[in-house]
């Protein structure tokens, strides 16, 4: 196990660094650098292409490309990821803050979703046809289908406009320092985050679980006198639970990132609306740093659920 | 002195599915199990063997199954009318039940040991050292090598046949009166069936239970039976004492599986018999004997009527309007 | 001051309240009695909004720099006109290249400090640094190019700019290198900075943590900053040293959105913010409930044309003239950008300013159709290709496009097409060796500076160089510099006459409409008062007499 822990980890290194090799090459063929971003299209007046081409030289931007690349890559071994172009702060800073924030929505997010999908999944499962289950089957079918800013506007509007249970968006209220303020902006963000994705888990728990149930090591279990919660759970469940487990577990990444919808409309700083800005505007050294840090969690994400696959069935044995 | 009676059973039917495709699996089946002995069900697939024990056990899905109608009486208690926590309670301490596929039928993500100690902890309260001392043991009763190591690995790390021990391990652990072993060699080969066969008999006198032993292959059941039960298509078409299935066959189906036996006296490249047709669709059962279509002797009486159970002789009995017909032509029958 | 439902400028009405404004301004009245409280707002909505509040730097977000720090002058409250603000008065010589400035008496920094003409002096060496690391050099041109010396102190061969002198506490004086009469306008986006709290270098313009630390910053504002957490929000505190007095508010927070408009329309119905900048669209349904400040946004939108890339037609006038005769753009304007645009005659989107004589192309196919075979055009050989940027990628002016392109095909120009591209992609396709042909495009022009020399000239940000066309030998070089040189506010506005009727008649853009843009306030916010001003202004909107009840 170690060994292949280890294997992982060196494989990691060389696909990394395609990754930003690759990542880079596109910035390059995409039309316009920051400084095109910097030039208010509308507000033409008192700025120059002069002006425009010394900012360039200033910013390092009319380097060769592959100059460039080796610079940004010489930093990033040191540790710094220098500083993004746009806001004028440190890369480093700005994604831990960014990245933190996003961490917090899905923390909450990934747990609810996790907790309730695979409890609903299993309660679907044993009474399959029932009533509740057609129902939970059909919001799950809602859940699943709807995108993730629709469910946000309406959330926001029912909740928030509504309702008035939660602020409009935000991760704080201005001046409060409190984690209860803190909370009271995240539940909203990340509940809607998690409907989507404990459809998703449901569904698949759900799935799971009725294929568990008709084996033959339940029926065993069953005939062994075993209570039907004991068959449930120390027999079906555990069993059920793999799959589960690693479609959980590649799913993560995509919590971080995919999560700039709902980050855009309740104006949550997280890391998925960062690396959109930043690929809007061309600012390479967050766009570089970004891709970074979410292909290195994709690969963690991806090891450490096959590690967790391979510690949960113990058929499975990874050298 | 006559034995006590185990398990007595009358009239179970029990189907699956409700309206045009409602299916029989098991029609009017009764039998008596004394205690210390050993029963056979044989039949073909589908003849509702299986369908019988675990309508007993109460480990039929429900829905689809449904037990119409029948009593099963163990222990002064009918099976089929006690509720599921006590039913729960009889299950695993008192009938156990060992199944075809040890693979399929161990649960893969839990040690063996596992798997024997929640038996004790749940029906025996036996927790820690006890428990696991005492699966331990189990698995070296029954031939289970190095079991003090064995207890801890995986069901995947055992072979065929030391899986099948297991599982028996884990049938006898609490001490039950009647065991119910569900085809437990037929996925085994020739030498390792021999090995397991001569086990169950074995642990049947040590620990003084009662049998049942469903299997399809009449071989094994004359090495271990001392009554037979025929089924076919959901009903038992012959029930007799081991000896005088073999000796003296009354129903024309039963003559058909015996014939159909290879025997070690046939020429290599003799034609094996073999009953002409198929077994029945069970759900589209002729309304009268399910076996006319391939009977031989089959008369219209047969195909409209259902043949009523006839005493042919002392515990021996067959379902067939032809009986006489059959002992006019000493039990040969033209199989083509 | 009650909101306006804005239309054409409003000229009569803003010079009353100019008056009115300029007379409590002198008299340094302070706005009701009622005191405390805290607003929050989403000031840094829309295009004129910025969410990195760092003066001098940005392309925008003016509204909330004149928060934290006042210039010299300023816009008035409907944007006709550039008056003083920290500047009590001004002088200029006959030929107006040097300009004498005196600040009023008695201004103080937030931390009680002075101000006097050495910060103004400091602000002025500090920008025009060599070294001088801000991103977005546009307000320091606007605002210090003109001054005698700027080319070589921003090119480090001279330690000092030579136009700059100080000569006592309140007078500054100005030397330019060409003459300006309207030198005042230049400054209304010279923040000055405090010498005696400035402690970092200018190299660290960008990197300094400055202007959001309320234990170094120190502002003239009527608010200063007291919190910045970084995306999120802004919030100032109230500023005791203001010079026209202490503001009713303790405290006005400024909220982010990261540019996402229905997040702020949220907010604001959810009552978590009492103002933003809002679309046409949302309008409607909120007129009964808010108070709309609108105004037109002093943006054109305009057709342009890539002369060394279109087809040869364009370059005959005719076939120019015939595509404006074929849209009907007013009926696009009143019933599918909502009746909150209208088509303009030429780039200057102040109505006051249009001469009577100057000619407009109404709808008429007919005429259109006669145009073109008259140049010996077929309408099927042409084609066109408008590239638009992501800000106005919306519903409202897709339609708008549908539309021109419906119209277009009923004169028998079938080949139209327009796609909408992200700004970076935009800008870059319009250099030289771009690859636009048409780029459908705003151009904020405000009513004062010389901002439309800087475009519309043979050397002007969308000159020969660019597009192709040739506007020095159609007049254009004289016309611009009449508006540079006009000595009176009358010549002024005469001199944009000019280029007005010039450029309609020349036509090497096509104009299209100017559109008014919105904001809405909770209608319990006392004195409020927002313009949809370019890139924020600024504009005096006595931030220091909103109240909350």
């Amino acid at each position: 196990m170690t060994r292949y822990i280890i294997r992982r980890l060196l494989l990691a290194i060389p696909v990394l660094f395609m990754v930003t090799v690759l990542v880079f090459a596109l910035i390059e063929l995409a039309p316009g650098d920051v400084v095109d971003f910097f030039a208010n299209p509308e507000v033409m007046a008192g700025m120059s292409e002069a002006d425009l081409e010394a900012l360039r030289e200033r910013l390092g931007l009319n380097d060769p490309a592959p100059v460039r690349y080796l610079h940004w890559l010489g930093g990033v071994l040191q540790g710094d990821f220098g500083y993004s172009l746009i806001r004028s702060e440190p890369v480093g800073e700005l994604l831990l803050r960014r990245f933190g924030n996003s961490m917090m929505i899905m923390g909450i997010g990934l747990f609810v979703a996790v907790t309730f999908g695979i409890s609903l999944g299993i309660y679907t499962a044993l009474r399959q046809y029932s009533v509740a289950d057609f129902t939970i089957s059909f919001l799950s079918f809602v859940g699943i289908s709807m995108p993730a800013f629709i469910a946000g506007i309406l959330a926001l509007y029912i909740f928030s406009v509504q309702l008035g249970w939660f602020p409009a968006g935000g991760m704080r209220s201005p001046g409060v320092h409190t984690l209860g303020d803190l909370l009271h902006h995240l539940i909203l963000p990340a509940l809607v985050l998690s409907i989507i994705h404990m459809a998703t888990f449901m569904r698949y728990t759900r799935f799971s679980m009725l294929d568990v149930l008709k084996q033959e090591y339940v029926v065993t279990a069953t005939a062994k006198g075993m209570p039907r919660r004991i068959v449930v759970m120390r027999h079906a469940f555990r069993n059920g639970l793999i799959p589960v487990v690693t479609m959980i577990g590649y799913s993560i990444p995509e919590l971080v990132v995919g999560a700039v919808f709902l980050e855009t409309i309740f104006s949550f700083p997280g890391m998925g609306k960062l690396y959109f800005d930043s690929v809007i505007s061309r600012d390479f050294p967050v766009i570089m740093a970004a891709n970074l840090v979410i292909a290195v969690f994709v690969l963690a994400a991806n090891l450490i659920t096959d590690v967790a696959y391979a510690a949960i069935d113990p058929r499975i044995r990874l050298e | 002195m006559a034995a006590q009676l185990l398990l007595s059973v009358d009239g179970l039917t029990t189907s699956f599915g409700r309206g045009p495709d409602k299916v029989r699996a098991v029609a009017d089946m009764s039998f008596d199990l004394a205690e210390g002995e050993v029963l056979a069900i044989v039949g073909e697939s589908g003849s509702g063997k299986s369908v019988t024990m675990r309508s007993i056990m109460g480990i039929i899905p429900m829905p689809p199954g449904v037990i119409e109608s029948g009593t099963a009486f163990f222990d002064g208690a009918d099976l089929l009318a006690i509720d599921e926590e006590n039913l729960r309670r009889l299950r695993g301490k008192d009938i156990a039940m060992v199944f075809q596929d040890a693979m399929t039928s161990l649960n893969p993500v839990l040690t063996v040991g596992r798997q024997i100690t929640e038996v004790l902890e749940e029906h025996l309260g036996m927790t820690g050292k006890a428990a696991r001392d005492r699966a331990i043991s189990l698995l070296d009763e029954v031939g289970i090598p190095d079991a003090a190591h064995r207890i801890d690995e995986y069901p995947h790390q055992f072979s065929g046949g030391m899986r099948q021990r297991a599982m028996i391990a884990l049938a006898i652990a609490c001490g039950p009166r009647l065991l119910i072993a569900d085809e437990p060699t037929t996925a085994l080969d020739v030498t390792i069936q021999a090995q397991i066969i001569d086990l169950v008999v074995g642990l049947q006198t040590s620990h003084d239970m009662g049998i049942v032993w469903i299997s399809h292959d009449l071989g094994v059941v004359a090495r271990i039976a001392q009554k037979v039960i025929v089924m076919y298509a959901g009903r038992v078409v012959e029930r007799a004492t081991v000896e005088d299935l073999f000796d003296a066959p009354a129903h024309p189906y039963t003559i058909g599986l015996l014939a159909s036996l290879p025997r070690l006296d046939q020429e290599p490249g003799e034609h094996l018999d073999s009953i002409p047709g198929q077994p029945p669709n069970a759900s589209s059962l002729p309304p009268g004997c399910a076996f006319a279509p391939r009977c031989p002797l089959a008369t219209e009486t047969c195909r409209v009527e259902v043949p009523p159970v006839i005493t042919v002789g002392d515990g021996h009995h067959a379902a067939c309007h032809r009986l006489d017909e059959v002992r006019r032509r000493e039990g040969r029958l033209p199989w083509t | 001051m009650s909101p306006l439902h804005g239309n054409a400028g409003g000229t009569a009405l803003g010079r009353k309240l100019l008056a009115t404004t300029a007379v409590a301004l002198t008299l340094g009245l302070a706005g009701p009695a009622l005191a405390g409280g805290s607003l929050v707002t989403a000031l840094d909505m829309g295009p004129g909004g910025d969410e990195d509040a760092r003066p001098w730097s940005s392309g925008a977000g003016h509204t909330t720099h004149v928060k934290q720090f006042i210039t010299p002058t300023i816009f008035n409250e409907d944007l006709s006109e550039i008056v003083p603000y920290a500047v009590e008065s001004w002088a200029s010589n006959d030929d107006h290249t040097v300009w004498t400035y005196t600040l009023r008496d008695g201004l103080l920094w937030s931390d009680g400090t002075p101000m006097t003409a050495n910060d103004w002096a400091f602000t002025a060496e500090f920008m025009t640094a060599p070294d001088w690391g801000g991103d977005r050099p546009g307000d320091r041109n606007l605002s210090l190019s003109e001054v005698a010396g700027f080319d070589a102190k921003t090119a480090g061969e001279a330690d000092s700019l030579d136009g700059i002198e100080v000569i006592d506490d309140r007078t500054i004086r100005f030397t330019l290198s060409a003459p300006n009469p309207r030198h005042f306008a230049s400054l209304f986006r010279f923040y000055i900075l405090p010498e005696h709290a400035v402690d970092f270098e200018p190299a660290d313009f960008m990197t300094t943590d400055w202007f959001r630390d309320p234990s170094r910053f120190v502002g003239s504002g009527p608010f200063v900053v007291a919190e910045y957490a970084p995306d999120e929000y802004m919030t100032l505190a109230a500023n005791e040293n203001y010079f026209q007095g202490r503001p009713a508010l303790d405290e006005l927070v400024i909220r982010y959105f990261g540019g996402d408009q229905t997040a702020a329309l949220l907010a604001l119905e959810a009552d978590d913010i009492d103002f933003t900048y809002v679309t046409e669209t949302d309008v409607p349904s909120l007129e009964d409930d808010y108070d709309i400040f609108s105004n037109l946004s002093g943006v054109v939108v305009m057709t342009r044309f890539n002369y060394n890339l279109v087809d040869d037609a364009f370059s005959d006038i005719r076939v120019r003239q015939a595509i404006l005769h074929a849209i009907d753009r007013d009926a696009i304007t009143e019933n599918i950008l909502g009746g909150t645009y209208v088509s303009i005659p030429c780039p200057i989107p102040y109505a006051d300013l249009w001469p009577e004589d100057v000619v407009t192309y109404g709808y008429d196919p007919d005429r259109a159709a006669s145009l073109l075979q008259e140049a010996g055009v077929d309408p099927g050989s042409i084609s066109m290709e408008w590239v638009g940027h992501a800000g106005y990628d919306n519903t409202a002016h897709n339609s708008a496009l549908q539309a021109v392109q419906a119209y277009l095909s009923q004169i028998g120009i079938n080949d139209f097409s327009y796609r909408f591209v992200d700004i970076p992609t935009f800008r870059a396709s319009y250099s030289p060796d771009g690859d636009w042909q048409n780029q459908y495009h705003g151009f904020g022009v405000p009513r004062f500076g010389n901002d439309v020399g800087r475009l519309w000239s043979n050397g002007g940000a969308l000159g020969t160089g660019v597009t192709g066309y040739d506007y020095d030998a159609d007049g254009f070089a004289e016309a611009v510099a009449a508006i540079s040189a006009a000595p009176t506010i009358d010549d002024y506005n005469a001199a944009l006459g000019d280029f007005c009727r010039l450029h309609a008649e020349m036509l090497p853009d096509l104009q299209m409409w100017v559109g008014n843009r919105f904001g809405a306030a909770d209608p319990s916010i006392e004195n409020f008062w927002w313009q949809p001003a370019p890139a924020g202004g600024p504009y005096q909107d006595n931030a220091h007499t909103w109240a909350v009840q």
